[in-house]
């Protein structure tokens, strides 16, 4: 063997033994990781954003308010009041303006206090999710004057249903204004003792009866 | 899909040109240039954030992809450059559209939370939000690379763009089977070197972690191309000096623009491929002055803005920013004044390989809860393998160390250096940032070490192909081959 030969073949078996402890072991590894992180997994979707909030409660906790938002109403205006300690409203307005394709976002010290005292926005909720891991449960409501066609009718069903959509189910009449308020009425059997809560301005300013 | 066609057309097609004009003229200006394009891309955006200009992402396109092809038509219309060759371009644009369409099909991603922070950026510099809501954990965590590549996503409406970080993997690919065999061709036969360019990817291709770092939504891959790149592009010119020379100095520079500007701790990683190619003789002194500049100059404009914003807000500027604008400072001077370097021998570069060592173990008894801490989860994540990697990490180690104790080649060095020096860079990092690496897939140590797997890959590579079992008497045709190692 010609002294180039010896030094192929070492430097052949040096990259043969990578590979074949690679190949060996490292898919066997993959296979015990979460579904996030294992190579092949399928999705029904190719928007990682949307699988990410549909399988991630830390993903779903931290986004899913904010992109819901932009699947209903892209371009929309919101006040973010920063009444009863706003958990991190920096973040907020990042996710309102990012995910939830927002135009304008102000901060406000408070925002309808009158109104939000003698509001109930349970018949007008039409999307809310529990809390994750690392977020506050949410809902949001919204002017019936403006529905979401083909939403279904149950608010907790109905984030995956705007999610999933393959066209965005967006609000006859969008853009809309909005108010995000800490709303201190904990969902039931919440860790969280206040809820967040996307209203559209128009029922606090008019005080509308769901009828 | 068009917003991604586009995009692509102007970072890959239009690097590609930029490289091609400077000198680069065969298949290898399309993985090189990927490299150059996205860094220019990063630098527009550098510019559009940091002057407070609009941040639409046409505008880097348009620079990228309409100024390679104005260049282009200037140097045809001076008779400078000849035409590149129809069955070289028409096949790339049309495969890119091709490439799209087969990843958009398989509908593969994979995703760790922080991926969303970097497409909310992405959002954030689309929509011109950027400027106005970003804060301290954005600009010091997240910093604008990653997002550059996936804000033009936002013109059709979408979050990302699905193909860009599998391009990025198959430019590492081809960069790390190019150097391989430009390494071994010279001294093996043809099958021989094609061989051993073969293995050297099919060790990337066997790995699991390297599937997931061309499918995930982050900016590991794309810093250790861009790492690969750099010390490639010395090793060539350090082989052949007069060679592609503006076109290996092009990739140099954007290179560390890309590493300085997607990962926090990028301006670091970036001198430790520096260091090599001012300290090793043979390398043009322009390799280093560029390498210099390009870090220096893109880290004091990033950490000045970054700077300039958080104490706009009232905030607290970390050891992290004022690190970034202290080694801006030091490389653009170093950059200035070659005669402030050290006089080169490669016998540096082992003592600061040792001394690194040292460093790291007075920060062990300054902080030996972090540094065991961290030891452990490396240990079960990555030596291990728990953390996806199986034992390939540790097979490449292991074959990192046999190859340097079996052979000796010249001009290894500079793609070694920042191999070596990871173990106590990463470690380094973990005490200065004041916490440790955890166990679990989703540790940073864990996600960072696809950082370095390319660049070993490479120095093995060029270390079979062009060296000399040690052992072995004679010489063998490769430059510098008294340079011991």
């Amino acid at each position: 063997m010609t002294r180039l030969g010896r030094e192929f073949v070492v430097g052949t078996l040096v990259l043969l033994f990578v590979v074949v402890i690679t190949f060996a072991t490292s898919w066997i590894a993959d296979s015990h990781l979460s579904k996030k992180s294992r190579v092949g997994s399928w999705y029904s979707s190719g928007d990682v954003v949307l699988n990410a909030i549909a399988e991630d409660s830390n993903s779903r906790s931290r986004y899913a308010l904010y992109v819901t938002l932009g699947r209903i109403a892209p371009g929309s205006t919101v006040a973010l009041s920063l009444a009863d300690d706003f958990p991190s409203p920096e973040r907020a307005v990042q996710r309102l303006y990012g995910f939830g394709r927002a135009d304008a976002v102000t901060k406000v010290e408070s925002s309808h206090v009158e109104a939000l005292e003698e509001f109930d926005p349970e018949p007008f909720v039409v999307v809310r999710s529990r809390e994750g891991d690392l977020g506050i449960p949410w809902m949001i409501a919204l002017d019936p004057s403006g529905p979401i066609v083909g939403l279904p009718a149950d608010p907790t069903e109905a984030m995956l249903a705007v999610l999933d959509a393959s066209d965005p189910l967006e609000i006859e009449g969008s853009p809309r204004r909005f108010v995000l308020v800490v709303w201190n009425v904990p969902l039931p059997s919440s860790v969280y003792d206040y809820q967040l809560l996307l209203v559209e301005e128009s029922l606090l300013d008019r005080g509308e009866d769901p009828g | 899909m068009i917003a991604e066609i586009l995009t692509l057309w102007a970072y890959a097609l239009g690097g590609a040109l930029v490289a091609y004009l400077l000198g680069m003229r065969s298949w290898r200006a399309y993985p090189f240039g990927l490299i150059v394009g996205l860094g220019l891309a990063m630098l527009v955006t550098l510019v559009q954030v940091a002057a407070h200009l609009p941040t639409t992402p046409w505008v880097p396109i348009s620079v990228v992809g309409g100024g390679s092809v104005a260049c282009w038509a200037l140097a045809r219309l001076r008779g400078s450059v000849p035409a590149p060759a129809v069955r070289w371009v028409l096949p790339a644009m049309l495969a890119i559209p091709a490439f799209i369409a087969i990843v958009r099909a398989t509908r593969q991603v994979t995703w760790h939370v922080d991926s969303l922070v970097y497409l909310k950026v992405a959002a954030l510099l689309a929509h011109n939000h950027y400027q106005e809501s970003t804060d301290d954990y954005l600009l010091t965590k997240r910093l604008i690379g990653v997002a550059t590549l996936h804000a033009p996503a936002s013109i059709s409406g979408d979050w990302y763009l699905p193909t860009i970080t599998p391009l990025i993997a198959l430019a590492t690919l081809a960069i790390v089977s190019a150097v391989a065999y430009s390494a071994a061709a010279p001294n093996f036969t043809r099958l021989q070197a094609l061989g051993t360019a073969g293995l050297a990817i099919g060790c990337l291709l066997a790995s699991s972690r390297f599937w997931y770092h061309a499918l995930y939504l982050n900016g590991h891959l794309l810093a250790g191309v861009a790492a690969l790149a750099a010390a490639v592009a010395a090793w060539h010119l350090w082989n052949d000096p007069q060679q592609s020379r503006a076109a290996w100095l092009a990739v140099i520079a954007m290179a560390m623009a890309v590493m300085v500007l997607t990962r926090p701790e990028g301006f670091l990683f970036g001198v430790l491929v520096i260091v090599p190619m001012i300290l090793y003789p043979g390398v043009p002194v322009a390799a280093g002055r560029i390498a210099l500049l390009s870090l220096g100059a893109t880290s004091l404009v990033w950490h000045g803005y970054v700077v300039a914003t958080i104490v706009s807000t009232a905030g607290e500027v970390g050891m992290e920013v004022v690190g970034g604008i202290g080694v801006g400072v030091m490389a653009c001077v170093f950059a200035a004044f070659p005669r402030l370097w050290p006089p080169r021998d490669v016998k540096a570069l082992g003592a600061i390989e040792a001394s690194a060592w040292v460093v790291l173990a007075g920060l062990a008894i300054l902080n030996a809860k972090i540094l065991s801490e961290s030891l452990r989860s490396g240990y079960r994540n990555i030596v291990l393998g728990k953390g996806g990697w199986g034992l390939g990490f540790t097979a490449i180690a292991l074959a990192v160390v046999a190859v340097a104790i079996l052979y000796r080649a010249a001009g290894s060095a500079l793609l070694r250096f920042a191999v070596t020096m990871f173990v106590p860079f990463v470690l380094t990092l973990a005490v200065l940032r004041g916490h440790a690496y955890r166990i679990g897939e989703g540790d940073s140590l864990n996600r960072m070490a696809i950082q370095v797997v390319p660049l070993a890959l490479a120095f093995i590579a060029v270390v079979i192909g062009s060296g000399r079992l040690r052992w072995w008497t004679g010489s063998r045709p490769a430059k510098g081959a008294t340079v011991a190692e």
